[in-house]
Parts: C-alpha cells; sequence; structure tokens
C-alpha cells in the first residue's frame, strides 16, 4: 500500500466504525422487516472491509487518479489554497453583501489567482456577473441575495 | 413497424422548434466543453441542470444527450491537434490522430472522426429504438428481488470496471450508499446521520454533491494541471477535412467494429465511452494486417475509437431509458435529473411517456446530423475557443456553478454541501478513488434500500427471495461470478 494511501484508509475505517456504531442505535430489523438501522450496518461494515483492505495489502507503487489521464502536476499548493479561500469567502459574503458582490469578487480573485491580468479580471468580473444575474435572476427568477446597496 | 410509427411522432416531438434549439444548443455546449480540457460531460451536465429547470423534460433530456454527443466528439480535436485529450474516451485517438497530424493529415483525421461517430452513432440509435422497447418488455416483469440484485449486480460492474483499485472503487460506492441513507426513514420516521441540519432530513440532495464532485473538483484538480503543447498547423477548410476515397477503405470496417464495440459495451453499467475506445482500439489493432503501423498515424487508430466512444454513449442510454439504472457518471447525473423533473425512468416509462421516450431517441439522429455538419464546416470555430484563458475559463465555471448550485432552493445551504463534496472529490481524485461509483451508488442507493426491504417484507423476513426467482438468482450468481473473477485475478 503507498504510504499516501494510509491517512484516507484510517479515516474511512474511523467512518465505518461511527457508521456500525450509530446503525446499531437505530432498529435493525422491525418484526421480520429490515429496520432504519439495517442498511447503515451493513454499509459500515462493508467501508470496514474496504478498507481494511486498503490498509493490509502490500506496498504496490504509488496510487494514480483513476478517473483523469495522467497529467503534470504543475499547479501549486498555495494557489489551491488561496483557489478555496477566496471561494469560501465569496460564499460567505454572498448573503451578506449580495449574490452579485460576492461573484465580483470572486471572479477577480480567481483571475488574477490563476494568472490573469488586471485587465482580464476586471473585464471578467463585471461581464460575467451581469450576464449570470440576466440569466438566473431575470430570465430564471431565481431571488438571488441582494447586498446593502440593492443589488 | 409499432417503432416505426412511434419513431415518426418522436420526431414530430423533436423538430418542435424549443427542442430543435436544444439539440443544437447541447451539441455546441458538448462541442465546446469537450474541446476544453478540464471539465467533462459529467460536470457540465451537472452544471447545467439548474438552468434546464425552467424547460420541459423532453428538452431538458434532449440538451443533456447533445452535451453527452457532443463532448464526445470535441475531445478529438485537442487529441488530434494537441496531442492532449480533451475527454478521457478521446485518449486512444492521440495515439494516431496526432501523428497523422505531424504528418499534414489533421483534416482527414478529424474528418474522419466526425463521420465516423455519426455513421457508428447513427447505427447505435437504430439498435436502442429495436431493443429499448424489448427490454423494457423484460423488464416490466421486474419486483424488488429483481432490482435489488440487479442494483447489487451494476454496482459490483461498477466497482469491476471503473479504475485499477476494486477497493477504491467499492470504498467509492459505499459512501454514495451512505449518503443516500442520510436523512429521515420514510417507514419508521428516524432520522439518520442528520447531525441535527434541519436541512439533511430530506436527505442529500443530488445536485450539489454531482456539481461539487465533477465540476468544482474538477476545477481544482486543474489548477495543479499545466497546459502543453502548441497547437499543428493544419488546413481545418470544409475540403481540408473531407477523407479521401483511400482513407474511406481503410476506415469502414473500423467505424462499423468500433460502432458495434461501442454500443455494447456502453450498455455495461461502469465502462463507459473510455472503457470502449481503448477495446475498440485494441480490436481494430488486433485485426490489421500491419498493427506496427497504429501509434503512427494508421487512419484507422482513429476511426475505431470515435466510432466507439460515439456508440457507447448511445448504448449507456439503454439501461437508463429501460430499466433506470444508469451505467455511468454522466447518465447518473440525467438520471438525477429526471428524477428532479418527477420522471422516473424505467419500465413503465416507455408506456406512460412515449412522447418524452421517442423525442428522446428520435433527437439523437438530430443529434448526429447536428454534429457532423458542425464538424465539418466549423472546426476552426471550435479550435478557437482553444485560445479561452485557463485564467478566465476556470473561474468562470465555478461562479455558474455558485450560482447554478443556489438557484435549487434559493439557499447558500446546498453551496455549501457542493464546496463539501468539492474537497472530497479533490481529495478522491489525488488518492485514485473513482467518483463515478459514488455518484451512482447516491442516486440508486434509496432504490436498492427500498428494494432490499420490500424484498425481504414480501417474503417475511426470508433471504430465500433472492435465489428462488430466477432472474434474481442469476443476477446475484453473476455477482458472485465477477467478484471470484476479481479476486482471482489479483492472485494471478
Amino acid at each position: 500500500m503507498p504510504a499516501r494511501d494510509r491517512p484516507v484508509a484510517l479515516i474511512l475505517l474511523l467512518l465505518a466504525a461511527y457508521t456500525i456504531a450509530a446503525a446499531r442505535d437505530m432498529s435493525y430489523m422491525q418484526g421480520r422487516t429490515p429496520g432504519p438501522g439495517f442498511a447503515p450496518f451493513w454499509i459500515g461494515v462493508g467501508l470496514a472491509v474496504a478498507s481494511l483492505a486498503i490498509l493490509i495489502r502490500r506496498p504496490t507503487g504509488p496510487a494514480r487518479a483513476a478517473d483523469s489521464p495522467a497529467s503534470p502536476a504543475t499547479g501549486s499548493t498555495s494557489t489551491l489554497i488561496a483557489t478555496t479561500a477566496v471561494t469560501i469567502m465569496a460564499v460567505a459574503l454572498a448573503e451578506r453583501l449580495g449574490m452579485i458582490t460576492a461573484l465580483v469578487f470572486l471572479l477577480g480573485g480567481l483571475v488574477r489567482i490563476f494568472g490573469g491580468s488586471w485587465r482580464s479580471a476586471a473585464l471578467t468580473a463585471v461581464i460575467l456577473p451581469l450576464g449570470l444575474y440576466v440569466l438566473f435572476g431575470r430570465w430564471l427568477q431565481v431571488p438571488l441575495p441582494r447586498g446593502p446597496w440593492g443589488f | 413497424m409499432d417503432a416505426l410509427r412511434l419513431l415518426i411522432d418522436g420526431f414530430g416531438v423533436a423538430f418542435q422548434p424549443l427542442n430543435l434549439l436544444a439539440v443544437v444548443t447541447g451539441v455546441m455546449v458538448g462541442q465546446i466543453i469537450g474541446v476544453l480540457p478540464g471539465i467533462g460531460p459529467a460536470s457540465t451536465i451537472a452544471i447545467l441542470l439548474p438552468v434546464t429547470f425552467s424547460l420541459n423534460p423532453t428538452a431538458a433530456m434532449i440538451m443533456f444527450v447533445g452535451v453527452y454527443y457532443g463532448a464526445q466528439y470535441g475531445g478529438t480535436i485537442t487529441s488530434v491537434l494537441l496531442s492532449m485529450p480533451g475527454e478521457s474516451s478521446s485518449i486512444m485517438t492521440t495515439l494516431d490522430g496526432y501523428q497523422m497530424a505531424l504528418q499534414g493529415r489533421a483534416g482527414p483525421a478529424l474528418g474522419i472522426a466526425a463521420f465516423g461517430s455519426f455513421i457508428a452513432g447513427t447505427l447505435g440509435v437504430v439498435a436502442l429504438m429495436f431493443m429499448a422497447p424489448s427490454l423494457a418488455t423484460v423488464a416490466l416483469a421486474f419486483g424488488p428481488p429483481e432490482y435489488a440484485t440487479l442494483l447489487v449486480l451494476s454496482f459490483s460492474l461498477v466497482v469491476y470496471l471503473t479504475g485499477r483499485d476494486r477497493a477504491k472503487g467499492a470504498v467509492s460506492t459505499l459512501l454514495g450508499l451512505w449518503l443516500a441513507v442520510v436523512g429521515v426513514d420514510l417507514i419508521s420516521g428516524l432520522p439518520r446521520f442528520t447531525f441535527g441540519q434541519l436541512k439533511l432530513l430530506s436527505g442529500i440532495p443530488f445536485v450539489p454533491v454531482a456539481i461539487g464532485l465533477f465540476g468544482l473538483a474538477e476545477v481544482l484538480a486543474s489548477v495543479r494541471e499545466g497546459r502543453a503543447g502548441d497547437l499543428v498547423r493544419a488546413d481545418l477548410s470544409l475540403r481540408g477535412v473531407l477523407p479521401t476515397a483511400a482513407d474511406w477503405l481503410a476506415s469502414r470496417w473500423a467505424i462499423l467494429r468500433g460502432g458495434l464495440i461501442g454500443f455494447f459495451v456502453g450498455i455495461l453499467p461502469g465502462a463507459g465511452a473510455t472503457a470502449a475506445s481503448m477495446i475498440a482500439y485494441a480490436a481494430e489493432k488486433r485485426f490489421a494486417r500491419q498493427p506496427e503501423r497504429f501509434g503512427r498515424g494508421a487512419i484507422e487508430g482513429v476511426a475505431a475509437p470515435e466510432s466507439a466512444n460515439n456508440a457507447a454513449a448511445v448504448g449507456a442510454m439503454v439501461p437508463l431509458l429501460t430499466i433506470g439504472v444508469p451505467g455511468s457518471a454522466t447518465t447518473a447525473i440525467m438520471l438525477g435529473g429526471l428524477l428532479v423533473f418527477g420522471l422516473r425512468p424505467g419500465p413503465l416509462l416507455f408506456q406512460q411517456q412515449p412522447q418524452f421516450v421517442w423525442g428522446v431517441i428520435a433527437s439523437m439522429y438530430v443529434s448526429n446530423l447536428v454534429l457532423v455538419a458542425l464538424n465539418v464546416a466549423a472546426i476552426p470555430a471550435f479550435v478557437a475557443l482553444l485560445r479561452v484563458p485557463r485564467a478566465v475559463l476556470l473561474p468562470s465555471i465555478v461562479a455558474l456553478a455558485v450560482v447554478g448550485v443556489y438557484s435549487l432552493e434559493n439557499s447558500v445551504f446546498e453551496v455549501w454541501l457542493a464546496l463539501a463534496a468539492a474537497a472530497i472529490g479533490y481529495v478522491m481524485n489525488r488518492q485514485g478513488y473513482p467518483a463515478a461509483p459514488l455518484v451512482l451508488a447516491l442516486v440508486l442507493g434509496k432504490t436498492l434500500e427500498e428494494s432490499v426491504r420490500q424484498s425481504l417484507l414480501l417474503s417475511h423476513g426470508s433471504l430465500a427471495i433472492f435465489v428462488t426467482r430466477p432472474l434474481a438468482a442469476a443476477f446475484l450468481v453473476a455477482t458472485a461470478a465477477l467478484v471470484a473473477s476479481s479476486m482471482l485475478r489479483r492472485r494471478t
């Protein structure tokens, strides 16, 4: 097992233990039919078996992303952290400052993080929120959160 | 003859202006996302779901099918011109397609891919048209035990066929099942794993999870990927794209074999267009008189996988429409969307909603036509898209996803859920856990639990019901054979 598989497998094992414990508090059988704890119990058992299988197997080489073609990792962790932080901040601010303002912040921030120029950031941060407002706010009649300045 | 009459009615539906617009929009959007590496059809359909809720279900489904189709071909353009597959189902195309481009034959490579996709896709729709109603009739005899065992078989197949690591595939499936049981148990009324959150009482909504797991997680994954390579210069005019008579002669069997393999592999849960294209390429190399030409610019090496991936997209619609069991992440998201629309794909759909089913089938013919027309005449326009800076594209996807998820319930809670799913999806991707089984299990988990409970209710708690009914027993035997073969393979 590649060493980097271990932490996730351990977390999964903990989740399995929690699931089995929680399922025991629900009813496993109600009369002769399965109760609400039936499915969670077996899901927990399955998770425990699968995560144990990952934990105890012999090393087989580095893990590979199964879903995507292999690609070189050239982006930095700081870019990833900055992307996550800006997105979380924008979502947290959406209800206070309004969705459009949050989108301006989100788009401007992300374009800069991904290496775009100030001009691209400004243009994207103005045009796209406007387009999304027309699509969702006007056309689909979604009541997007408004900020203190009315939009 | 009945099928032909229904198909004619279906064309009446497909040619309605809104549905025609949905076809063209779907194919174009699919093409665009196929061209742009980093986002696949599953993510696109997930992100588009909230937008399509204002349409009727037929138009929405027609658009999804168009996206699925278009994406299969869009990935070809980057495979041939950049040696960078836009979709995983175009990986095999890079082997010979890029070599052809380096030899100055990018036009015929793209042309044969477009015509091959058209021919194989159309033949696939013909097969779907005649096969699906018969399968749906068989599926009408399914009771809860048959559904329960069929779902167990489907999950096993998905684990078996997706990714190299089956333990991780199993974990992914079980995580999906775990998420599916969150919420109030409908029989006892007991809340399960809701952690005091009122919003979770009705269960974990599928769309935010799909958008997070695919759309947003793919953006995060793209952050760490670099773009490499320059576009190969090529004559992409109408004349330059048309294959020569010799190209046609060399590719004719590759297209037919690729289409046949693609359709049947597409039907299998978990196999999908990527596996289909790989098998078709391997088969073509095996049939070739000079297999050493493969990988050096053989046009059959482009025709076979491209025909297979489009036919597989059609094949994947067979289990979705007839038994309501999706075979891939993309069709699982389509199923999730249809459920939101109040439609339950399955055998009864053919009886209760013939206009919907046959409208969608007829629209597949139209999609194929639109696809070939766009790809013979408008390749330069799609190539121009490759010049959209990633710094603008990725943030735009995030913004669209955030607003789209918010619009589902007009609530930020769903957006947080999507962000959590994105984080989980990113970790899964980094650690080699396939995301497709999780989505399939999330969509079908409730049905599996209900089917098991109903079966045991019917049998007064006896598990024998799963082995005494022939179809259910057959599904269980197939599952056992699959598990045994998987374990034996690991040992050897």
